[in-house]
């Protein structure tokens, strides 16, 4: 039984996440709410403690292909599990635990209703079955069904409250993430005329002998992927849908989507440009250079959006769009080093922007203040939730010793070693950004008086002080013993970009 | 030129895929009407069917169902057919989700144009902080 268990997790993993996901409409009936949450946060440690084994698995013994139903690959549906995937699972199940409990304290008052609450649960679980999916899939089509069900889950949870302006954002994101999803399926088309293979690895296995045949034709299928991923994914000038969808969504949901569901479409970009298409060919065609370029006008750009917005949320939302801007810039640098700190700044944005966005749900909930500029005297009102807010910010500018420290760091090396002192500038100006736009939050909260009269503001309930300590912690842990998620790191950009690139 | 043409001529369905990709797109962002935002996605992904279905196409060929009486049948490739069946299984979602959200803008601005629900909104934050202020 648990050898079977073992063979077959990565499948079980996206089994169990599915039909737990479906399993939850049933359960309606049980008197106790708080057990079906807790049923939810347990099907996702469980998925969690298979993808820590799945990614010591990976490096002690490097990537396997897991096999569907008994079927091989040219026929059969294959799983591709390798670094890149064990630190996504990672990513996956250190952010959306702590969120869920977070969700749990007070999720049925969130939403209006149970039954609302019970949908929220479910969509929340799809999302994490599509991104545990995206993680570990080795077939283009695959990608393309994993991809739709996170899309569709996201856009249906942004609107989970039923708001007017969460319904407006919502409608705006289903339209452009739909033009997304119709380049990223003309590109998989693209691919399959050209190699007849929608395996990963047998397209590849096409691609690298019979490319030069048709560069247009492969051109044009890459233009195609990388605007379809972009818009998704948030990459600058196509982040227009975020702002609106990220801010006003319940707070539990605008985190797993600013920390999770835009980066399931990078490492599904990343699988379609180096597992699909190679190295080699992607180096030939100039798309890295152009996703460098993006990647730092978005650091900036976002940055300086950021800086002018005084509402709380919408400045986190955009400082997604300029915390994207670092990932993209480190696939664009195309070095083992910079793609290893874009990969791990998956991770460390991931936990770093979960915190700030339940933080800020926490803040603005308890004092119904959403504006920076209101919120002066209230950080020893509430002294948890500004600590934990003040951790992510640190490691949000790259303080050492937290964890956006150490993605930073690499990049920076990344860059260095290119001899790219641009984007050594960029990465900078963007820390400095950063602390320029949440920095602020802080001083205004514990170095300004309040004119009003002190109310001593609740602070919030237990669950929620303990998930956001929890996400605090691990951003330290990160940061301090940051050597095993490196090695992964390190391990997933030597295995997509290859040997040859080293030479 | 005139070899480009013929080939544009032999590759047809391709150039209609693409035709009907931009209409589609084309009407997804610029029509402030949110039934006709649905309808425009709606084109747009019937192109990309007509694409696979046409990449998977061989002219005079028949069903691929087998058939042992006569070997020189030739058969169209049924995978992008299947792949298409699970696209539009993705698209009937999408739209019955976009329309479950029109149907929800209606009911709170009483239009479904865009243009019309951005001016209400701006109108009720408008007063709504004049009232404040």
């Amino acid at each position: 039984m648990a050898a079977a268990v073992k063979d077959n997790l990565p499948v079980l993993l996206i089994v169990t996440l599915l039909s737990s996901a479906y399993l939850l409409p049933i359960l309606t009936r049980v008197r106790k709410f708080r057990l079906v949450e807790f049923f939810a946060v347990f099907v996702l440690a469980l998925t969690f403690t298979g993808g820590v084994v799945l990614a010591y698995k990976v490096l002690a013994t490097g990537a396997f292909n897991y096999i569907v139903g008994g079927w091989p690959a040219p026929w059969g549906i294959e799983l591709t599990i390798n670094a890149l995937s064990g630190i996504f699972l990672l990513t996956i199940g250190l952010v959306t635990i702590p969120i869920l409990l977070y969700a749990s304290a007070d999720l049925v008052e969130e939403v209006g209703s149970r039954q609302r609450a019970i949908w929220f649960l479910t969509l929340f679980l799809l999302l994490t079955a599509a991104a545990s999916g995206l993680a570990v899939t080795g077939d283009m089509f695959n990608i393309f069904v994993f991809v739709e069900v996170a899309t569709i889950a996201s856009c249906a949870i942004v609107s989970a409250r039923n708001d007017a302006a969460s319904v407006e954002a919502t409608f705006k994101y289903l339209m452009l993430a739909t033009i997304g999803s119709g380049f990223v399926l003309l590109g998989i088309g693209f691919l399959y005329m050209l190699t007849g293979n929608l395996n990963l690895n047998f397209i590849n296995m096409e691609l690298s002998t019979t490319w030069h045949n048709y560069p247009t034709a492969l051109w044009m299928a890459m233009s195609f992927f990388t605007v379809g991923f972009g818009v998704k994914s948030a990459l600058f000038p196509l982040h227009v849908w975020l702002p609106d969808a990220h801010s006003t969504a319940i707070t539990p949901a605008s985190a797993v989507l600013s920390s999770l569901a835009v980066k399931g479409y990078i490492v599904a970009l990343l699988k379609v440009f180096y597992l699909a298409v190679g190295a080699k060919i992607i180096f030939a065609l100039p798309i890295t250079n152009i996703l460098l370029l993006l990647g730092m006008i978005a650091i900036i750009a976002g940055a300086l959006f950021a800086l002018s917005q005084d509402e709380l949320k919408r400045r986190l939302a955009f400082s997604t769009v300029s915390q994207i801007g670092y990932i993209f810039l480190g696939i664009g640098l195309g070095t083992i080093q910079g793609l290893a700190g874009g990969l791990l700044h998956i991770l460390s944005h991931g936990i770093t922007k979960a915190l700030l966005f339940l933080a800020a749900g926490t803040i603005v909930k308890r004092t119904g203040k959403t504006r920076i500029s209101h919120l002066s005297g209230l950080g020893f009102e509430m002294p948890i939730t500004f600590g934990v807010f003040a951790v992510g910010t640190l490691s949000m500018i790259g303080i050492p010793l937290f964890s956006g420290f150490v993605s930073k760091w690499q990049l920076l090396l990344g860059s260095l070693e290119k001899g790219n002192y641009l984007a050594v500038l960029v990465l900078i100006g963007g820390s400095l950004l950063a602390a320029a736009y949440l920095l602020p939050v802080l001083r205004v909260a514990f170095f300004q008086k309040s004119e009003e009269e002190q109310i001593r503001e609740p602070e919030a309930p237990y669950v929620q002080k303990v998930a956001m300590l929890f996400l605090a912690v691990v951003i330290i842990f990160v940061g301090m013993f940051p050597g095993i998620f490196l090695e992964l790191a390190r391990q997933a950009a030597e295995s997509l970009l290859g040997m040859e690139v080293l030479l | 030129m005139g070899e480009f043409l013929q080939r544009l001529l032999q590759n047809y369905p391709y150039v209609f895929a693409a035709i009907l990709f931009g209409i589609g797109t084309f009407t997804v962002l610029t029509h402030s009407n949110l039934l006709k935002k649905v309808i425009g996605i709606n084109i747009m992904e019937g192109s990309t069917y007509l694409f696979f279905v046409a990449a998977g196409n061989i002219r005079g060929g028949v069903a691929p169902i087998q058939d042992m009486s006569d070997p020189n049948l030739v058969y169209v490739n049924p995978l992008p057919q299947a792949l298409m069946l699970t696209g539009i299984v993705v698209s009937v979602s999408v739209t019955a989700l976009s329309l479950a959200l029109i149907m929800r803008l209606y009911k709170l601005y009483g239009t479904v144009d865009s243009r019309e629900i951005n001016r209400i909104r701006n109108e009720v934050r408008a007063s709504g902080s004049s009232s404040k202020g």
